[in-house]
């Protein structure tokens, strides 16, 4: 008789990927833990052995009732819960929905019985394995972070195939990051940049749950981010502080899409509801005057980031995870400017389609409220709205409520100086305003509507 | 004195305690009121005294000696009427009997371990029924220890690798499974002895948990409609016999002994073993195993131990599942 053959019953001397043993299970672990049933709740059949997580806790090698000489069954995570008791676990999707596998390989549950066919019932186990694990790291089924998640949500389990999201040109991209990332790590992430699906995503508490601007709803559900103030926030009340945890001030973020005047990249200054203009994200608009907001769109809605950034066509979800338009935008959004030549961006519906999903063409091209809208967007000018407006807002720590309103920030290089040496947008009250400005071959010193 | 093996216990009608030591191989009488101890019948030789019990009825001292496969009878003295057995597998005969239970009526009721049955014998000591054998489901004997009846009749099995006491009625029938494995009432852990007294209120040692549990008839329907309605799975209980940890050579799995008949021997053995419990028939592999990290574990697990090495000694891959302490090479 040899020793056990190799196979996921021999775990070598190699126990890096295997749930730890031999560990007093206290009842301060338990504590520091935060997640852990205290010792007192460890009730048979699992069991501790003079205080010790051994093998027999979870295994009784005289019986073999369930499967694995299991002393509890891992159906719906029952097993597992008998010591671990994850924050929003029970309500989550993953704890139970009752979405099955289409059948199309790879097997999201390769390790569990056949008889489990629910993501509910396959539960911990549909992205842990407890023994000779893929992943050293949390005991996961796979190395690459992501590939725990879409080995179902590839259109396999779940209903949205976000794996194709992530093959799009313009993409967070998930997949170009490896054990970089760890669970406690900083809400900021202002070092050792990267993105999984957990930064912004926790399996253990997401739900399908529905909420309203600026409110996180069920998918970011038991996330960490970092609040409008600068600190952190854990877990996230709002959905736009998921997305600070990068886009505020990390020297990781993407540089600025477009060169302006007033340079600023950091979402939570630009955002800021001290702000002479900005998108309302973070809090309700500045301008109550915008003519061409289509209903239900009013001067005092909020929106989300992901109003504008998010995957294109009626397959996405409304979340960032991957756009054939670039900075993961919905919609099309062209930004090209002929600067002194006429060659910049021919105006159309389908041009601007992510502006005028909001702001009505109809309206704008009736100059209701830039009497010139009609002028510059069209033959005379063919400038793209990029070129005057800053779409996420202007810091108040660099602008101001005369000259950056209505989120005026002009575009570097294509606006230069008047005649007079000046640079600026003055706006006037009543949808009126002065340029002092160089553009297009044109010189505005000033120019008055 | 100092007492290495206490097995079996016992009173009779003087109130006497009577208990063997199987270590020391002798009978103890402690008189009423424990003011004296002394040795029944210096001259008595017994081989492994284990059950004993007291036969109202004649006024004998049956006590069963487990390596002899067979059951003294003594008078009140201590010396030796007869003897009943010897080791086979028919009626009357013994493969390691151990616990022993005489009711009002004289009928002997032997726990036949190693045959996996109960024998009922008459006051005279001839066979009256035979029943039991071994299996994984309810009414099957995995580990049967004591054993004794109530006043209606009814026969009281504890089964410590169950973790349960299976009552079967005076023909042998299987009734019920009372209580499961766990510390809480009316739960088990590795039970041993039982005793049940003249008002049929029954007393559990229930070993693992360091307890004695009393249950009168009311806690024992509390119990059972307990389980039938929160236990049901637990009804059935399953021995190691159908597993891939049966590595005989009737084993189901593809690892198994050439002709090995033997299945707890290829990790327990009853002598030579390794002096931590339970009886461990297998080596400390001897390596150092590269351990589970998590950047939030607060957990601090140290190399392996326990009962873990066991499991480790097959699963680590390091030794093979034939090298044992006691009869190594069993496997080959």
């Amino acid at each position: 008789m040899t020793t056990i053959p190799a196979g996921f019953s021999n775990l070598s001397n190699n126990l890096r990927n295997d749930h730890p043993i031999s560990f007093l299970y206290t009842a301060s672990l338990a504590m520091a833990d935060g997640q852990l049933k205290p010792p007192a709740g460890i009730i048979p059949p699992v069991s501790l052995e003079m205080g010790k997580v051994q093998c027999t806790s979870c295994h009784d090698p005289h019986k073999n009732m369930i499967s694995d000489f299991l002393v509890a069954t891992t159906r719906n995570s029952d097993l597992c819960n008998s010591c671990h008791q994850r924050t929003g676990w029970t309500t989550s999707s993953h704890g139970t929905s009752l979405k099955t596998w289409n059948g199309v390989v790879p097997d999201p549950w390769p390790y569990t019985p056949t008889s489990d066919i629910t993501v509910a019932q396959n539960g911990c186990e549909s992205c842990h394995n407890p023994h000779n694990s893929g992943s050293d790291v949390m005991l996961l089924k796979y190395q690459r972070e992501e590939n725990n998640c879409l080995d179902c949500h590839n259109g396999n389990v779940a209903s949205k195939n976000i794996a194709a999201e992530f093959n799009k040109a313009y993409r967070h991209n998930i997949g170009n990051y490896t054990n970089i990332h760890v669970p406690n790590e900083p809400g900021q992430l202002y070092t050792n940049m990267h993105v999984e699906c957990v930064d912004c995503h926790n399996p253990h508490a997401s739900t399908n749950q529905t909420a309203t601007p600026p409110y996180a709803g069920g998918a970011l559900a038991g996330i960490r981010g970092v609040s409008q103030a600068g600190t952190a926030s854990e877990p996230v009340t709002y959905a736009y502080e998921v997305c600070y945890r990068c886009h505020a001030g990390s020297s990781g973020s993407p540089a600025a899409a477009t060169p302006r005047i007033i340079v600023q990249n950091n979402l939570l200054l630009e955002f800021s509801p001290a702000n002479p203009s900005y998108h309302p994200v973070a809090s309700m608009g500045k301008n109550n005057s915008v003519p061409s907001l289509i209903s239900p769109w009013t001067t005092s809605s909020i929106m989300y980031c992901t109003s504008c950034h998010s995957g294109d066509g009626s397959a996405a979800t409304a979340a960032p995870h991957g756009s054939i338009y670039p900075h993961i935008l919905k919609l099309q959004n062209l930004t090209t400017d002929g600067g002194t030549t006429l060659s910049g961006t021919t105006e159309s519906p389908a041009a601007y389609a992510l502006c005028y999903s909001c702001h009505s063409r109809a309206s704008i091209l009736s100059d209701a409220s830039f009497k010139q809208h009609k002028k510059h967007l069209q033959s005379e000018v063919r400038a793209p709205c990029n070129t005057c407006h800053d779409p996420h807002g202007i810091s108040n720590l660099q602008g101001n409520a005369t000259s950056n309103s209505n989120l005026i920030n002009f575009r570097a290089g294509v606006v230069t100086n008047s005649s007079g040496g000046q640079l600026k947008f003055e706006g006037i009250a009543g949808n009126h305003g002065q340029c002092y400005l160089t553009c297009h071959g044109k010189n505005h010193n000033p120019l008055s509507y | 004195m100092k007492f290495s093996s206490l097995v079996g216990m016992c009173s009779n009608t003087f109130s006497e305690i009577l208990f063997t030591d199987s270590f020391r191989k002798k009978v103890y009488r402690i008189s009423p009121g424990k003011k004296k101890l002394q040795v029944l019948n210096d001259s008595l030789k017994l081989d492994q005294p284990t059950g004993i019990a007291y036969s109202e009825l004649r006024g004998e001292i049956w006590v069963v000696e487990t390596n002899a496969h067979r059951i003294a009878v003594l008078n009140g003295r201590g010396e030796i009427i007869k003897h009943i057995g010897s080791r086979g597998t028919k009626a009357g005969e013994f493969n390691y009997p151990t616990h022993i239970w005489i009711d009002k009526s004289g009928l002997v009721y032997v726990v036949d371990a190693m045959n996996f049955r109960i024998q009922v014998f008459n006051d005279s000591g001839e066979v009256v029924s035979v029943f039991g054998e071994p299996g994984d489901a309810s009414g099957y004997f995995a580990r049967p220890k004591g054993i004794a009846t109530d006043s209606h009749g009814n026969i009281y099995l504890v089964d410590a690798l169950f973790h349960v006491v299976q009552v079967f009625n005076i023909q042998g029938k299987f009734l019920y499974t009372l209580g499961r494995q766990g510390h809480g009432e009316g739960e088990f852990w590795m039970p041993s002895g039982i005793f049940i007294d003249k008002d049929n209120f029954v007393y559990i040692a229930d070993s693992y948990n360091s307890r004695i549990q009393v249950l009168n008839k009311l806690l024992m329907y509390k119990i059972l409609l307990f389980m039938l309605f929160c236990w049901p799975g637990l009804i059935h209980a399953q021995s190691i016999v159908n597993t891939r940890h049966n590595l005989s050579v009737n084993g189901p799995g593809e690892m198994r002994a050439n002709s090995e008949e033997e299945i707890c021997l290829f990790c327990h053995t009853p002598h030579s073993s390794r002096p931590e419990s339970p009886l461990w028939n297998r080596r400390e592999p001897g390596v150092t195993y590269n351990l589970y990290k998590s950047s939030t574990m607060q957990a601090l697990p140290g190399q392996p131990d326990g009962t873990s090495m066991l499991c480790l000694s097959c699963h680590d891959g390091t030794i093979a599942l034939g090298s044992l302490i006691s009869r190594s090479g069993v496997g080959e």
